[in-house]
């Protein structure tokens, strides 16, 4: 007699329809043998998965538990989406582990990554990293997947006299080197600031060398990569923009830098919010007690800009935006696709310690409150003692 | 009993069963495999084995039942994977996988994913079973 069953389709219960050999429906499930090995998951159901983790470090551990994941997770890597942001802490005497902490769950996360030992580094929204040696070499290298790709000389640029050590070159002489979109992509362009901020180039990865940019009339604060152009704001209270290929497209001014205090120290941000060039000044004031200098951010003032009238207006809310910035290319983030971060508010780290940098005051880093005007702190671990060394913002990402 | 059409499907144990082809086309596996397959009663082979089948087929019902709410479902997929031991879970994800249900192929490997998030690679791999056959590179925190 066969045995009565739970299973039905149909409404007819399985033995009615089951015409051919005698099934053997009910299994001890205690008794069955845990034959699952779930290192040999096919490749993609593990990039299936993988896609599927919200935060990087979940990704990280992800790929950390079985050679054949870290495969999986790292094949599949262009069809993982961006996570939210993290500040990479600065080197620490000679530990190859950097402390990478993620301000929206409060959780620091170490990753073992020789390939930034004793070099300066720049973040970017796109998961890579622009590393500069001592020796004078420069790479752009994802601390998630550890690939690199080593870019031209940028001491050899065609504008460059250069007379420095190489020491000197990554400590002081190149202030920001930024890429607008990661190397896997065809608008990747790298965009450098150098020679006391007085001098730009770009270069794209396979070029043997840098193109300088021209037109340059005085001291560039910041500079960011958007749709194809380069858009540079400089102490003078002036907005440059170029195209990918170098050719110098206009200047429009940006007047609330000339009514700035004289007891202020000021400098500008650019960033891109939906599509939309915005400056953002950060104000500072010197709170020396030594010799050396102590800058220590009061507050940020943001404007948009209106590129066809070529006008700015005051923003007092970024809304569900917020923006970050700080040794990297400066981005935005939109807090409604990831609720986990703060909105309204810029996260700003140290840009100024470099040579000054005092252990007792660590770095000037924090989270700005647009709406009331309040910083709070970020975590300081770790305070370097390398004046090339400052803390980053990257948006870490496997693509 | 219905004037549905029926299908025979085999697994690769070598059991047979019937199905009502409207429920086994949840399948695009299965649903390419007949549209070149000439119905002489010949049971169709599915790379999948009968104790998965089984509850691949308990899944598809409960999902085939008209009126039943979004609550009673969810209900029923909650009570339906916890029910499975890993070993079961990771022969139905492979099985999905291989029969093509979107549906229950998200459904699967969010239970994975629960499981992982939130767990350092050791826990990850003290809950599946796996071996640690890595080189230390990255860590996980």
């Amino acid at each position: 007699m066969l045995p009565t069953c739970s299973y039905s389709v149909n409404n007819c219960c399985f033995s009615e329809i089951f015409r051919a050999k005698p099934c053997r429906l009910f299994r001890q499930f205690s008794t069955i043998m845990s034959t699952a090995d779930w290192s040999k998951l096919p490749m993609e159901l593990v990039g299936l998965i993988a896609s599927r983790l919200h935060f990087a470090e979940d990704c990280l551990r992800f790929g950390a538990v079985c050679k054949s994941w870290r495969i999986g997770i790292l094949q599949n890597g262009n069809s993982l989406c961006s996570f939210l942001p993290w500040l990479m802490l600065p080197q620490w005497k000679n530990e190859s582990l950097r402390t990478c902490y993620s301000p929206s769950n409060c959780k620091s996360y170490d990753i073992c990554l020789p390939d930034v030992l004793d070099k300066r580094c720049w973040g970017s929204s796109h998961g890579w990293l622009v590393t500069l040696g001592a020796n004078f070499e420069m790479h752009l290298l994802n601390p998630l997947s550890r690939a690199q790709i080593s870019l031209p000389p940028l001491h050899k640029c065609p504008n460059l006299n250069l007379v420095c050590t190489g020491k000197s070159f990554r400590d002081s002489f190149v202030y920001k080197v930024i890429l607008s979109a990661s190397p896997c992509s065809a608008d990747c362009v790298i965009f450098a600031i150098y020679s006391d901020n007085w001098k730009m180039a770009f270069a794209k990865p396979g070029d043997v060398s840098w193109t300088p940019l021209s037109c340059i009339r005085g001291h560039v604060d910041d500079a960011i990569c958007h749709d194809g152009r380069f858009y540079a704001i400089d102490t003078f209270g002036e907005v440059l923009i170029w195209d990918f290929s170098g050719s110098f497209l206009k200047k429009i001014a940006f007047t609330p830098s000339r009514d700035m205090d004289n007891l202020v120290y000021v400098t500008t941000y650019l960033a891109e919010i939906e599509g939309q060039i915005h400056a953002i000044m950060r104000l500072l004031f010197d709170t020396r007690i030594t010799d050396a200098p102590c800058l220590s951010t009061w507050c940020f003032k943001i404007y948009k800009l209106d590129i066809c009238n070529e006008m700015w207006e005051e923003v007092k809310s970024l809304g569900d935006w917020s923006i970050f910035v700080g040794s990297n290319h400066s981005f935005s983030i939109s807090c409604s696709v990831y609720p986990e971060c703060e909105s309204n508010c810029i996260y700003f780290t140290d840009d100024f310690s470099g040579a000054y940098y005092d252990a007792m005051h660590g770095y000037d880093m924090g989270i700005y409150n647009v709406q009331n005007g309040r910083v709070k702190p970020l975590l300081q671990e770790n305070k370097s003692d390398f004046a090339f060394s400052l803390p980053l913002w990257i948006i870490p990402s496997l693509s | 009993m219905s004037s549905e059409k029926l299908l025979t499907l085999k697994t690769r144990d070598g059991e047979e069963f019937v199905l009502e082809e409207a429920m086994a086309f949840r399948s695009l596996t299965i649903k390419n495999a007949t549209s070149n397959y000439t119905i002489n009663n010949t049971p169709l082979p599915i790379n999948v084995e009968i104790n998965t089948m089984i509850k691949v087929i308990e899944y598809w019902k409960k999902h085939s039942e008209r009126g039943i709410s979004e609550d009673e479902l969810m209900n029923f997929d909650k009570k339906f994977f916890k029910l499975l031991h890993n070993s079961e879970l990771f022969d139905l994800v492979v099985a999905v996988d291989y029969l093509a249900d979107k549906g229950l192929s998200n459904a699967a490997c969010e239970q994975v994913l629960d499981k992982i998030t939130g767990k350092t690679p050791q826990e990850i791999r003290d809950i599946f079973n796996i071996n640690n056959d890595c080189t230390p590179t990255s860590l996980g925190g």
